[in-house]
C-alpha cells in the first residue's frame, strides 16, 4: 500500500486533491450548493484525467464537502449541506454565546476524528463488512429507520408534543410524487412537476435559509446581532481531545456502520449519533442549547459516514450514498470495474482512494483551522450584504438541483413555513427528520411487504429487524422518560 | 463567498487578482470613516464596477459576432442544442450523454457544442415532459431509452413514443437473468419450472413498471402458470444487494451491472440478446434454452412533434458520426453498451417492434399495500389536536433559543421587522419571477435583485451603495460564468 504513495506525491495530485478538498469545503458551506452536484456536475471535467488522478479529485471534494457544511451550520444557522443540519442545534447558539471559535474547533476536531475512524475501517474491514451490510433485508432497514424515527422524540427541544407533531408535518410533505411501490404519482394537485414529489434540497434551504434570511431581515432593527460579532480565535487543545473520547469515539463508530448500509447515508448518521450523545451524556439538558458534545457528535458521525460509504461500494461495487454512485460512474468511465476484483486487479487504485481519503481528511483540518478566523468573520458581514448574498445561492441551487424553476418556489414556500413554524414554536430539525426518512421507510416497508406477500411478522421474526424493533421500543420510553424528568429537574431549580 | 471566489481563481485564472483583494476589504472590513486609505478604496471600489462591466460588454459583444458570422448560411443549427437528459447527473444514461456531448465537440461535429441539462425525476417523466412541451425548434432535444415506453405502458404518463419525433437509437445494452451465487437454480428451465409450480412464491426484484420488470414479466409468458412476485426494489446495485443477501430469489439486470457484480457473486441464468455476447462468452441466451424473450435497451434521441426533418436530419447525421468515432466506442466498450445506430425507417421499425412487445405483456397489480399518507395524515392530525388541546404551539416567543425575543414590543419595532421581513421575500419571489419568464439575463436580474435587498435593508449612504453594486457585480457575473461555462447549467 506504501508503494502507491508516490502516485500522491506528485504535483499534479496533491494540487488536485488541494483543490478538490477547499472546493469541497467551500461549496459544502454554501447553503444551497450541495456535495453531489459539485462531484456530480465536475465528474465530467474528469474525463481528460487519468483515472486515479480523477478519483483524487472527486475524493477529496466528497471530504471536503461533508467538512464543509459546519461552517455555515454554526456561524449563521443554515446547514451548508443536509448532513450539518444537527450541528445547528448547538452550534449556533455557541457562536450566539460569542463561542463561534470554540464551536468551529471542536466541529473541525469531531470531523477529523470522524474521518480518521472510517478511514481505518475502510482499509482494515472493508470486505467483511460490505458482506455483513448485505444481511440487511427490507424489513432490517426499515426497523432502523423506525429507530431513527423515535430519535425525534430527543431533538423535540422543549415541547415533546410540537416535536412530533413537527415530525409528522415532515413525513407528510414527502408524501406527495411517485409513490415508493408502484411508481405512480399521487397527492400532485394536478401539478406535474410534483410527480416527482418534494426534493430535500429545496425543503432544507427553504426551512432553514431561507427562514433565517428572514429572520435575520425581521432582527435586523432590534439589535440582535452584537453578540455573534466578536471574533474569536480557535480555542482547541490537546486535553479536548481526550477529554471527549468517548463521544468522538461512539459517534464515529455509529456513523461509519450507519454510512455502510446502502441508501442510509449522513444525514441519518449525525441524527443517530447525536441522540444517543444525548442519552449518553451527563448533561443532556444542555443539547440543544449550546452543547459542545452535540457538535462533537454530530460532526464526527457525518465525516465517518464518507468512509462507511466508501466500504460497499470498494468491496462489492454498491454505492453506499448518491455521491458514492456518481464515484462509481467515475471509476467505469475510467475503465475501472469495482467489487472484489478492483483490488487484485488495479490495487493500486484501491490505494490510491484510500491514501486520498486520508490526505484530504488531513488538508481538511489544516485548511479549516487555518481559515477559522477568517471564516468565523463571516457572521459579521453586514447583513444587508450578507442577506441578498445567500438567498441569490439558494436560488442558483435549488435551480440547479433539476433545471427547473418549480424547486425554487417550494423553497421559497418552505421559508415561509419555516418562519412561522419557529414563531408558532414548532421545532425544524424533527420535520428535517421525518421528511429524510418517510422515503425511505416507505420504500423498504412496501418491498419488505411485497416479499412476503404483506407479511408484517419479519420485523418481529427476522434477528436484526427484532433487534433493531425492541431497540426503538426501549429507546422511545428512555427517551421520553429523560424528557420528563428533565423538565421536572427545570421545574425544580426554578422553584429554587 | 471566499469561496467563491477561490473557486473563481482556480477555474479563471483571467481574473487579476486586483479585484479579489479589493472585493474582500470591500466586504470584510466594518465601516471605518475618516481615513485616508478609504479614499482609494473607494475610487478602486467605484472604478471597478465600470471595468467589469466593460468587459462583460465586450464579452458578449465578442460571441455575439461570432453567431452573427455563423447564422450567415443560415444553416442549423446557429446556437448551441440542448439535450435533456431526464436522470441525474453522474448516472448511466448521463455519462453516455457526456460522452457523446465530449465527441461532437472535440471533434466539431456540429458548428455549436451540445449542452446536457439534467431533468431528474419520477422515471425520467419530469423531462420527458418538458421535451414534448418544449418549442420544436431542434435546439431542444432528449436522450431517453427504453423508459419511454414503460412509462407508459405501466401508466405513469399518458404519451410514449408517438408524442415526439424520434431522431435516433444510439447504443444499445443487453439485459440478463441473475440469480445469486447461492442460489439453486442453475439454468431459465429450472428457474421457469419453479415458477409454474409455485406461482406467485419467486421473488422477482425490480423496479416497477421500468424494463427490469418487464423482462419478468416476459419470462412469465413463456411459460403457461409461471408468476412471479414482484418486489419494488430499485436500481441495479439495490437488486443485487437483495439477492446477495437471500432476500429476493431473481431480477433483471443490464450487461454491465453483470459483469460489475460478477466478482461479488452474480450468476447469469440466460442472457436476452439474439447471440451470445464477447463480454460474456459463458452465459447462454433464453433463446437458446428454449424460451423467446429478447430484451435489450436501446438508448434513443427524440425531439419534440413537429421538429422541421432537415434539422432532425443534421442532429442525426452529427450521432452517427460520433457512434463511428473511436473515442466513443472505446468508452461504450468499458460500459458495455453495443454502439448500435439506427434512424429513419430502421428506427420507427425498430421502434414499432418494441412498442408491440412491450404491449403485448401486462403490469398485473401488484399488492394492495396499506395507504401510508393516510395514516401519516391521520398521525399529523393526532398531533395537533394534542399540540392545540395543550397551548403547546401558538403565535408568540419560540421556544427555540436562537431566537431572540421580542424585546420591548412596540408598534413602530414590530412594523419595521415585518416590512423587512416581507419586503425581503417579496423581491425574492419577484426576482425568481423575472428569472422564469426569461426577460433579461441572468447577470442584469441578479444584480437588480441583490442591490434592491441591500437597499431595503439598510439605510442609503454612497459607500453601502457602492459596496452592494460590486458585491452583485461580482457575485452575479461569476456564478453566471462558473454555471454556464464550467458547469453547464441551463441558466435562466
Amino acid at each position: 500500500m506504501l508503494d502507491s504513495l508516490s502516485n500522491l506525491f506528485t504535483l499534479e495530485a496533491l494540487f488536485l486533491m488541494f483543490l478538490g478538498t477547499s472546493l469541497g469545503v467551500v461549496v459544502g458551506a454554501i447553503p444551497g450548493l450541495t456535495g453531489a452536484m459539485l462531484i456530480a456536475l465536475s465528474l465530467p471535467l474528469t474525463f481528460g484525467m487519468s483515472g486515479e488522478m480523477a478519483l483524487v479529485l472527486l475524493i477529496s471534494m466528497y471530504v471536503g464537502t461533508v467538512s464543509g457544511g459546519l461552517v455555515t451550520a454554526t456561524l449563521l444557522r443554515i446547514p451548508g449541506t443536509p448532513a450539518s443540519m444537527m450541528t445547528t442545534l448547538d452550534g449556533y447558539p455557541m457562536a450566539v454565546e460569542g463561542k463561534s471559535g470554540r464551536a468551529l474547533g471542536l466541529g473541525v476536531m469531531a470531523s477529523l476524528v470522524g474521518g480518521l475512524v472510517s478511514w481505518g475501517f475502510l482499509v482494515i474491514l472493508s470486505g467483511p463488512l460490505a458482506t455483513l451490510s448485505l444481511q440487511f433485508g427490507p424489513f432490517d432497514f426499515f426497523a432502523l429507520v423506525m429507530m431513527a424515527l423515535i430519535l425525534i422524540v430527543s431533538v423535540s427541544g422543549e415541547s415533546l408534543i410540537n416535536g412530533l407533531l413537527s415530525g409528522a408535518l415532515g413525513l407528510l410533505a414527502a408524501m406527495p410524487g411517485a409513490s415508493a411501490a408502484t411508481g405512480q404519482p399521487r397527492w400532485t394537485l394536478g401539478f406535474h412537476e410534483l410527480n416527482d414529489g418534494l426534493k430535500l434540497l429545496p425543503v432544507l434551504i427553504g426551512l432553514f435559509a431561507v427562514n433565517q434570511v428572514l429572520n435575520e431581515a425581521w432582527n435586523l432593527n432590534r439589535g440582535q446581532e452584537a453578540s455573534i460579532l466578536r471574533s474569536n480565535r480557535i480555542s482547541l487543545s490537546i486535553s479536548d481531545w481526550f477529554s471527549n473520547r468517548v463521544n468522538l469515539l461512539r459517534s464515529s463508530l455509529l456513523g461509519t456502520f450507519i454510512g455502510i448500509l446502502p441508501g442510509i447515508g449522513a444525514n441519518i448518521g449525525s441524527v443517530v449519533a447525536y441522540s444517543v450523545a444525548k442519552s449518553q451524556s451527563s448533561h443532556p439538558e444542555k443539547f440543544g442549547t449550546g452543547s459542545e458534545e452535540g457538535i462533537i457528535a454530530s460532526e464526527a458521525a457525518n465525516n465517518a459516514t464518507v468512509g462507511g460509504a466508501l466500504i460497499p461500494l470498494i468491496a462489492m461495487g454498491i454505492p453506499g450514498s448518491v455521491i458514492d454512485a456518481i464515484l462509481l460512474g467515475a471509476l467505469v468511465i475510467h475503465g475501472l470495474q469495482p467489487g472484489p476484483l478492483l483490488m487484485e486487479q488495479n490495487p493500486e487504485v484501491v490505494h490510491i482512494i484510500m491514501w486520498t481519503m486520508l490526505f484530504s481528511n488531513l488538508l481538511m483540518f489544516g485548511l479549516m483551522v487555518f481559515s477559522i478566523r477568517w471564516l468565523a468573520k463571516l457572521a459579521s458581514l453586514p447583513k444587508h450584504l450578507l442577506i441578498p448574498t445567500i438567498l441569490t445561492f439558494c436560488v442558483i441551487g435549488s435551480y440547479a438541483l433539476a433545471n427547473r424553476m418549480f424547486d425554487v418556489w417550494v423553497m421559497l414556500g418552505f421559508g415561509l413555513i419555516g418562519f412561522f413554524m419557529e414563531r408558532w414554536r414548532i421545532p425544524l430539525a424533527p420535520f428535517v427528520i421525518g421528511f429524510v426518512l418517510a422515503p425511505i421507510g416507505e420504500e423498504h416497508l412496501s418491498e419488505g411487504l411485497m416479499q412476503t406477500n404483506g407479511d408484517w411478522s419479519p420485523l418481529l421474526t427476522r434477528p436484526i429487524a427484532g433487534t433493531l424493533t425492541a431497540l426503538s421500543i426501549a429507546l422511545l420510553f428512555f427517551t421520553v422518560f429523560q424528557h420528563y424528568r428533565g423538565r421536572r429537574v427545570q421545574a425544580k431549580g426554578q422553584d429554587d | 463567498m471566499e469561496g467563491l471566489n477561490r473557486f473563481w481563481q482556480a477555474s479563471h485564472s483571467t481574473m487579476s487578482p486586483t479585484v479579489n483583494s479589493s472585493r474582500f476589504h470591500s466586504t470584510d472590513r466594518r465601516p471605518n470613516r475618516n481615513s485616508g486609505r478609504d479614499l482609494l478604496k473607494t475610487t478602486v471600489v467605484v472604478g471597478l464596477p465600470f471595468f467589469l462591466v466593460i468587459h462583460v460588454l465586450l464579452l458578449s459583444g465578442c460571441s455575439e459576432n461570432a453567431l452573427s458570422s455563423a447564422a450567415d448560411g443560415r444553416e442549423f443549427p446557429q446556437k448551441a442544442i440542448k439535450v435533456i437528459v431526464p436522470f441525474s447527473a453522474g448516472g448511466g444514461s448521463d455519462t453516455f450523454a457526456r460522452i457523446i456531448q465530449q465527441a461532437i465537440d472535440e471533434q466539431e461535429l456540429l458548428p455549436n457544442p451540445i449542452v446536457v441539462i439534467n431533468v431528474p425525476g419520477a422515471g425520467g417523466t419530469i423531462g420527458s415532459r418538458r421535451t414534448k412541451n418544449a418549442r420544436p425548434d431542434g435546439y431542444t432535444i432528449m436522450q431517453l431509452h427504453d423508459g419511454i415506453l414503460t412509462s407508459k405502458y405501466s401508466g405513469i404518463v399518458h404519451y410514449g413514443p408517438e408524442a415526439f419525433t424520434p431522431i435516433a437509437a444510439t447504443g444499445e445494452s443487453i439485459m440478463i437473468i441473475g440469480v445469486g451465487e447461492n442460489s439453486p437454480y442453475q439454468s431459465l428451465q429450472e428457474l421457469m419450472k419453479d415458477v409454474a409450480d409455485r406461482p406467485d412464491e419467486v421473488v422477482f426484484a425490480s423496479n416497477i413498471g421500468a424494463p427490469s420488470q418487464y423482462a419478468g414479466l416476459m419470462l412469465e409468458k413463456t411459460t403457461p402458470g409461471a408468476r412471479f412476485r414482484y418486489s419494488q426494489t430499485g436500481d441495479g446495485a439495490k437488486r443485487f444487494a437483495g439477492l446477495h443477501g437471500g432476500h429476493t430469489d431473481v431480477s433483471a439486470f443490464s450487461l454491465a451491472e453483470y459483469i460489475q457484480f460478477r466478482p461479488s457473486g452474480l450468476k447469469a441464468l440466460a442472457l436476452l440478446g439474439k447471440s451470445r455476447h464477447p463480454e460474456a462468452r459463458d452465459v447462454p441466451t433464453a433463446l437458446e434454452q428454449g424460451f423467446d424473450v429478447v430484451s435489450t435497451n436501446m438508448i434513443f434521441w427524440w425531439a419534440p412533434i413537429g421538429t422541421p426533418p432537415e434539422r432532425i436530419a443534421v442532429i442525426s447525421e452529427a450521432l452517427e458520426r460520433a457512434m463511428q468515432s473511436d473515442q466513443v466506442r472505446e468508452r461504450l466498450a468499458q460500459l458495455k453498451t453495443d454502439p448500435v445506430f439506427l434512424s429513419g425507417s430502421e428506427l420507427e421499425e425498430e421502434l414499432k417492434t418494441r412498442s408491440e412487445l412491450i404491449a403485448s405483456v401486462s403490469v398485473r397489480p401488484t399488492l394492495e399495500l396499506p395507504d401510508f399518507p393516510r395514516w401519516i395524515a391521520g398521525a399529523v392530525a393526532v398531533f395537533a389536536v394534542l399540540a392545540l388541546t395543550f397551548n403547546t404551539v401558538g403565535f408568540g416567543r419560540s421556544g427555540d433559543q436562537s431566537l431572540p425575543e421580542p424585546s420591548n414590543d412596540s408598534t413602530r419595532t414590530d412594523f419595521v421587522s415585518w416590512r423587512n421581513a416581507t419586503l425581503t421575500l417579496l423581491t425574492t419571489v419577484v426576482y425568481v419571477i423575472v428569472l422564469s419568464m426569461n426577460a433579461i439575463g441572468y447577470i442584469p436580474c441578479t444584480l437588480a435583485f441583490m442591490i434592491f435587498v441591500g437597499l431595503c435593508l439598510s439605510p442609503t449612504t454612497r459607500r453601502m451603495l457602492v459596496m452592494n453594486g460590486v458585491l452583485a457585480l461580482i457575485l452575479s457575473v461569476s456564478l453566471h460564468l462558473v454555471f454556464t461555462r464550467i458547469f453547464v447549467i441551463d441558466l435562466p
